[in-house]
């Protein structure tokens, strides 16, 4: 019988306190402007430490780290990366990658391309805006012979240098 | 005044009633849909607000014009007739849970000269229609021959019989004061002697849990159950027919609170007897129903705010809630409120 009346009450008092909460959170939101919601197409979230596109690294010399050891294109699973071999132009005995494209309607994001890198040639850099209109155009051709400020053939000058710019924090 | 305007169109008292309640009926049915629509976006909007989100706000100024996307939507998606069903049955099951809820309108009184009739057992015939709503439930989920909507349809079955009992036995603790069933002379006593829950905040509390669990609402929406039972008893309705089935529960929300005002919270009256204009005027009956109104939305919300708070109930812990707590609790409610009314009234 003690029970039975202090389950009661018990259950009363945890049920104010559910009914405060949700009315605090309601107070916050229409008085206090507390809302988590983003408001997306007007203004977007802190995302600079996710990860998004893949992205090419270069060296001083203006061309890629990239020393073609296909380690990428082994260790991604949809077997979305293709690398054509070539020579450097100024270094015979150096190799590059003449091409190096990315089917992004196959990647997942995963991660791994990156992480098998060993010349730190490509990192994932947090842009995530990058619609497609059309599906063979997601097959992105990310540089041709692996040359600065000549990838990312779909994007602006402009929106090239926004993105180096927020490269700069990974190095 | 629309019955005088029946009057000046017809002689025959029978032809002028029917004009009387064809006018009536349209009036409520055109404002009950006005406020469902409303309601479904209140609806959304405190959900939101209260999972600290901002809810629909694209379409039109601050969202407004969600509501009528949504009806528009609900009106032209497809009917969907599964060759299964019971089609007559089928068919029948949301007519009859939106007229129930709809015809015990006719009783409520909106505000001091607003009132389609005044039966003398108002109370009676309101809680006889509502018991009638469960059968549009039983009959959808047993026509639509789907073990989900079965279930669904025999829990509503369960849960509404047995919470209909400490409703009813809260409510007859107000009737010791009362001494009446027409819902208009309970404003009218509560006028003259206070609002009724002062003197029965346990009835009011009782009635109220007992009335949400009677609309199918959150903590109670075993009927639904989204995460269990699909939707429910109505897993196999689709467009028009699963827009009335939503209609009807809406309705059946708004009927539970303005019962709840009237029996307990003083109907069209304002508080502490706050009266500004002449008895009888035009303005008196706009501020009483600008009360009732206000109450009513209070109410609404209150029940927006249980369904967004509350975790859904088990079944066991729903038919405990009922039996071992609610019964036991408004059965020694009416015995206190029986004694409490001999002593006041000698």
């Amino acid at each position: 019988m003690e029970n039975y009346f202090r389950d009661i009450v018990k259950g009363s008092v945890g049920l104010m306190a559910g009914m405060s909460i949700t009315l605090k959170t309601m107070y916050g939101v229409l008085l206090k402007d507390e809302a988590t919601t983003v408001q997306y197409p007007e203004e977007s979230c802190d995302l600079d430490h996710t990860l998004g596109y893949v992205k090419a690294l270069f060296s001083e010399d203006g061309y890629s780290n990239c020393t073609t050891c296909m380690g990428c294109v082994r260790a991604c699973p949809p077997g979305c990366i293709t690398l054509e071999r070539g020579k450097h132009p100024d270094n015979p005995k150096k190799k590059i990658a003449i091409t190096y494209s990315l089917d992004y309607a196959k990647c997942e994001f995963c991660n791994l391309c990156v992480e098998a890198c060993n010349d730190d040639a490509i990192i994932m850099a947090p842009i995530h805006e990058f619609p497609f209109f059309d599906r063979s155009k997601m097959h992105v051709k990310m540089v041709s012979e692996m040359k600065k400020g000549d990838d990312l053939k779909e994007l602006s000058d402009q929106e090239i240098k926004e993105m180096e710019a927020k490269m700069k924090r990974f190095f | 005044m629309i019955l005088k305007l029946a009057s000046s169109i017809t002689a025959q008292p029978f032809l002028q009633s029917l004009i009387y309640g064809a006018i009536c009926s349209t009036i409520i049915l055109s404002v009950c849909a006005l406020c469902v629509m409303s309601l479904i976006f209140l609806e959304r909007k405190v959900s939101a607000w209260m999972q600290s989100r901002l809810g629909p706000n694209r379409v039109g100024p601050r969202g407004l014009l969600q509501m009528v996307a949504d009806g528009i939507k609900l009106i032209r998606k497809e009917d969907i007739v599964h060759d299964q069903a019971m089609k007559f049955l089928f068919n029948l099951a949301p007519c009859i849970a939106v007229a129930a809820p709809f015809a015990a309108f006719a009783t409520i009184p909106f505000s001091e000269n607003v009132q389609v009739v005044d039966f003398e057992l108002g109370i009676v015939y309101v809680f006889a229609l509502t018991g009638f709503s469960i059968l549009g439930i039983l009959i959808a989920g047993y026509a639509s021959v789907n073990r989900y909507s079965l279930l669904g349809a025999l829990r509503a079955t369960a849960q509404m019989i047995s919470y209909e009992i400490p409703m009813i036995i809260a409510l007859l603790g107000v009737l010791c004061f009362t001494e009446t069933l027409s819902l208009r002379e309970t404003v009218i006593y509560q006028q003259t002697n206070g609002w009724n829950i002062l003197y029965a905040p346990i009835s009011f509390i009782i009635f109220f849990i007992a009335a949400t669990a009677e609309c199918n609402r959150a903590p109670f929406d075993l009927v639904e159950a989204e995460s269990e039972l699909v939707a429910g008893f109505h897993t196999e309705y689709a467009g028009i027919k699963f827009a009335m089935f939503f209609f009807g529960e809406y309705v059946a929300m708004m009927l539970a609170c303005s019962i709840t005002v009237i029996l307990f919270l003083g109907g069209w009256l304002a508080p502490f007897g706050f009266l500004p204009f002449a008895v009888g005027s035009i303005l008196y009956t706009v501020w009483g129903l600008f009360w009732f109104v206000s109450k009513v939305a209070f109410l609404l919300f209150v029940m927006m705010w249980f369904r967004w708070t509350f975790p859904r109930l088990r079944i066991d812990q729903l038919m405990v809630f009922c039996w071992k707590v609610l019964i036991p609790f408004s059965m020694v409610n009416l015995l206190i409120m029986a004694v409490l009314s001999t002593f006041i009234k000698g």
